[in-house]
């Protein structure tokens, strides 16, 4: 920005020649000149130099008609071309010295205070309005008054923009705070012109706020303003900053109406505000001053441009969003179809003007249009191209991802949905998949590392109620695969496909269409092999068959060929002979029942008969310690069972795994009532030992019974002490709860079984006979503490006791600093003597 | 308190009755597992996708082996295998278990009738050489 500078230095220091040089030289035409430049004096208009400008009557100045003789002079001294020139090199030198005296004045006079457009246009309007009067008399030839426009304007524009820009820049240079580089861009700080910033305040004001035609400031109005600015040539930069202004609305219409609105369709609101809001005042102000006739269809390409800003516009603001809206699935799909349609139409101008008979006519235009308006330029400047935006959201996409999922303390199944929403809302922005491929890399990476993700996939796809499957999505997508499924097999090799299209240009190298595009089958593919969801499914099915009492498999069935359908057929081998093992048994138990020598009314036995080979899941878990004898009843009819099952199936015969399976149960008490129970078959032989028997029985003698383990036997014993049917006399004596059973459940509940250990101790205790005498009975409180002890820890030492006994018992129980430690020792052979402990190498036991 | 078991749903699995019933004597070891396909007799032979009805075995009356009918019907249905048993080179002849004779076990039968009438044949042609391939091959089995 230096020449205009430069040139202000010379002129400065060496003032340019005037008018009144010419008239200190004398010769013929001395007189004329005289006269002439009386006439033209002060070579600017007078109101302006007064002090008070603003206050002055507005009337414009205009140079007085000039007389006769005046007339009569300027003819003489403008007599030719040459002549003319030269007068208006020297005249517009002089004017020059006045303009920028004026404006130096003018910027240091209202330095403290903003301007207003209106003082700006007053005085521009009042200056071409002298100038041009007394223009008009002069009678200059073409050229010579073209010269003097062109001076002019370069004259407003040096003082209006670029001088009063520095001006405005050195007083902050002065203030120490200019940042270098916004020399730099002289054209995008259009702001740093106070005049310009007037100027758009303007435009603001009377195009956006209020409407175009309504008069103000008395004589001012649009078409004036325009009108005057087209004359100092500074339409340009009156587009420019319409354009700005229009994209700022536009901005500020999609921020403050868009955001976070995803559940319905706004594209069409965003189109009719612009129809209506902008794109009216736009095109009168872009029509007035584009000196082409523009027809309809030019217009248009403004419409479109505005349009296709706001798109822009939107897009941008929706890539900021992505993330929630994809979260919001499928709420936000308005909004997703949306985006589609912005980033996928592919306008260009030509589709406008597409009409046969205008087409050379209509690039001309464009051409002039652009030139005109710099709206490609700012077209550019704000819009990012399509493949820009592509980029862009699958970028902040996949850092949101990052950001609020793909850590260590992300949920599975959270995952997994987002996965599945992420896949459908890509697939509305861009049905072919190409996004979608790059968005789901990571998440697909991070779902690999999940242990879980298996477990939670199949169950998501097997568990068919939704309250209870957090991914009942998958479960709907397996079964509206069935009517996919067929289409499948109809893919035709690429190069056999005559509509075989090229994958898109931002594909990444082993993009394969349709690959992401169905869920399961996304998830699926996340692991390398199917073998360790068919494991997962083989092992859920396991646990479903052993679960089926009925030998009913046709909804196992049901979902096992909709996984075939995505699996493949021939993956589920196991579980073929699985189901066919259940159906087999069904056939099996019913001729097995037609032969059976039993009367219908002895217990109803049946077995699912497994091929031990293929149930791994379910077999390998069993152990040794399962296995345990069967009652009786049910032992014999096993036997039967099995001699049919040979006869039937020769040269085979039958193992009883115990340990699983169901029992129905009827207890009938003495009292007439009974109970129903479902259990399992420990259970059942447990307590199938107490049948009739009034007599109580010990764990021991239990576990001896059932070949069972006593842990065994504990666990199943205390789920009938549970239940109120058992009642539990010692830790090792169980007893049928007869007497209880008159009061039904409330005294169940009331038992206290379910309490803490040493208190059971202390109650079961209360119950037995306390081995007490006078001599020992205030030691009576120690025994349940001391028997539980023992049950626990085998054998004890006195010393041992004694500490044991001090930590365990609470002090108002029992008060320990008032009994001699001999004392205590007496006691325990005291005990010893009732046969209560016994003394094994020194320690104390409990007597068996 | 009566304990009346209503119903009882167990669970059970099926085996292959190998040793029990045709070799009572041999309590000791028993192979589980095909000569030929070396899979378990409880499971399939290669060709067979559900085991037990459609996979049925043979067991071996002349000697102690086993096979699954699909395998010692290949077996048999070579030439070389002179109707012998692959493990032992006994003449294989097995144990009728079936009461229905399906078609397999009638082309069993037909096999192993076919490979006795040639190795009659065989020894009246040439009994002296019989003899001493069958020496040989003795030689061979104790070797």
């Amino acid at each position: 920005m230096t020449p205009p500078t430069s040139s202000y230095i010379i002129s400065w220091v060496i003032p340019a020649p005037t008018l009144s040089d010419l008239s200190g030289s004398s010769t013929d035409i001395d007189n004329d000149i005289d006269l002439m430049l009386n006439y033209l004096q002060p070579y600017f208009p007078p109101s302006l130099l007064q002090q008070n400008w603003r206050q002055a009557n507005k009337m414009m100045d205009k140079v007085a008609d000039p007389s006769q003789r005046i007339r009569a002079a300027i003819r003489s001294c403008l007599k030719d071309d040459a002549n003319q020139l030269e007068f208006v090199r020297l005249y517009q030198n002089s004017i020059n010295a006045q303009f920028n005296g004026f404006f130096d004045r003018f910027y240091e006079k209202n330095s403290g205070q903003e301007l207003t457009f209106l003082d700006y246009f007053y005085v521009i309007k009042t200056i071409t309005t002298y100038y041009n009067s007394s223009l008009m008399f002069l009678n200059l030839s073409p050229l010579a008054r073209d010269l003097c426009t062109r001076n002019f304007n370069s004259l407003f524009y040096n003082n209006l923009i670029i001088r009063q820009k520095h001006f405005y820049r050195n007083r902050r240079q002065n203030q120490g705070s200019l940042p270098q580089q916004q020399e730099q861009y002289s054209r995008d700080s259009i702001e740093s012109s106070p005049f310009l910033r007037s100027l758009s305040t303007f435009l603001d004001e009377y195009l956006f706020k209020k409407a175009l035609t309504r008069p103000f400031s008395g004589t001012v109005n649009v078409i004036d303003v325009l009108s005057t600015l087209i004359s100092i040539n500074m339409i340009k930069d009156v587009n420019q900053l319409l354009i700005q202004l229009s994209i700022q609305k536009i901005k500020q219409f999609i921020l403050s109406n868009c955001s976070g609105i995803w559940d319905r369709p706004l594209l069409e609101s965003i189109n009719e505000f612009i129809q209506n809001e902008i794109y009216p005042n736009f095109s009168v102000i872009v029509s007035y001053s584009a000196d082409t006739n523009l027809t309809d269809s030019i217009n248009n390409v403004y419409l479109y441009d505005l349009i296709k800003i706001a798109h822009d516009e939107l897009v941008s603001l929706r890539i900021k969003e992505i993330y929630s809206i994809i979260s919001e699935y499928p709420r936000s799909t308005d909004g997703l179809y949306e985006l589609y349609q912005c980033l996928s139409t592919k306008f260009n101008h030509h589709h406008y003007n597409q009409t046969p008979d205008q087409s050379t006519h209509s690039t001309n235009v464009i051409n002039d249009i652009t030139n005109l308006s710099n709206f490609s330029y700012l077209a550019n400047y704000s819009l990012k191209s399509q493949a820009y935006q592509r980029a862009k959201l699958v970028d902040t996409f996949i850092e949101l991802c990052y950001k609020n999922l793909l850590h260590s303390g992300a949920n599975t199944v959270d995952v997994i949905t987002t996965y599945t929403k992420t896949i459908k809302s890509f697939l509305i922005v861009d049905p072919k998949g190409v996004l979608l491929d790059k968005v789901v890399r990571p998440i697909r990476r991070y779902l690999k590392t999940r242990e879980d993700i298996i477990i939670k996939i199949v169950h998501g796809l097997l568990n068919d109620s939704p309250s209870s499957n957090e991914l009942i999505e998958l479960a709907r997508e397996l079964r509206k695969m069935e009517s996919k499924s067929n289409r499948n097999n109809s893919i035709v090799e690429d190069s056999l496909d005559l509509n075989w299209i090229p994958d898109p240009i931002d594909a990444l190298p082993d993009f394969k269409k349709g690959k992401v595009s169905d869920i399961i089958e996304s998830l699926i593919s996340i692991f390398d092999s199917n073998e360790i969801f068919i494991e997962e499914f083989t092992k859920l099915f396991g646990q479903r068959l052993l679960d089926l009492h009925n030998y009913d498999v046709s909804d196992i069935e049901e979902h096992l060929d909709l996984l075939k359908s995505r699996f493949g057929k021939n993956e589920f081998t196991t579980l073929d002979i699985m189901i066919r093992d259940i159906k087999e048994s069904r056939v099996i138990n019913e001729i097995v029942r037609s032969n059976s020598r039993h009367s219908s009314e002895s217990v109803n036995f049946h077995t699912s008969i497994l091929s031990h080979l293929y149930w791994p899941s379910v077999l390998d878990s069993l152990s040794e310690n399962d296995t345990f004898n069967l009652p009786s009843t049910v032992s014999s009819r096993f036997e039967d069972f099995n001699e049919n099952f040979s006869i039937q199936k020769k040269g085979r015969y039958l193992k009883f795994l115990p340990s699983i399976g169901l029992v129905k149960l009827n207890l009938e008490f003495k009292n007439k009532t009974s109970r129903s129970f479902e259990v399992t078959p420990d259970k059942a032989a447990i307590l199938s030992l107490f049948n009739e028997k009034s007599e109580e029985l010990s764990v021991d003698f239990i576990a001896k019974q059932l070949n069972m383990t006593s842990y065994m036997v504990s666990k199943g014993l205390s789920f009938w002490v549970k239940e109120g049917i058992l009642l539990e006399l010692t830790k090792t004596l169980y007893i049928v709860n007869e007497d209880d059973e008159e009061e039904e459940e409330g005294i169940v509940q009331g038992l206290p079984f379910s309490q803490s250990g040493t208190t059971t101790a202390a109650n079961s205790a209360t119950s037995e006979s306390i081995p007490s005498s006078g001599k020992f009975k205030e030691f009576e409180n120690l025994w349940p503490y001391l028997r539980t002890m023992l049950e626990n820890i085998s054998s004890l030492s006195s010393e041992r006791v004694m500490t044991l006994l001090k930590l365990t018992i609470p002090k108002e129980k029992f008060n320990f600093s008032a009994i001699k430690d001999s004392q205590l020792e007496d006691y325990l052979d005291w005990l010893v003597d009732e046969e209560k402990l016994e003394i094994v190498h020194g320690s104390y036991k409990l007597k068996k | 308190m009566k304990v009346n078991i209503v119903e009882w749903h167990g669970f059970s699995t099926w085996h292959w009755n190998l040793a029990t019933e045709s070799h009572p004597e041999n309590s000791g070891y028993v192979d589980e597992l095909c000569g030929i396909c070396r899979v378990a007799f409880d499971g399939t032979c290669p060709n067979c996708k559900y085991p037990g009805d459609d996979c049925p075995i043979v067991l071996g009356s002349g000697c102690t082996h086993n096979f699954h009918l699909h395998c010692i019907l290949k077996w048999l249905e070579q030439d070389t295998s002179k109707g012998l048993c692959p493990m032992c080179r006994q003449t294989f002849t097995y144990k009728n278990l079936y009461p229905i004779m399906t078609e397999e076990l009638v082309n069993l039968q037909t096999l192993i009738d076919g490979h006795r009438v040639m190795r009659e044949r065989f020894q009246t042609d040439n009994e002296q050489e019989f003899e001493a391939f069958e020496d040989e091959d003795g030689e061979q089995m104790n070797g």
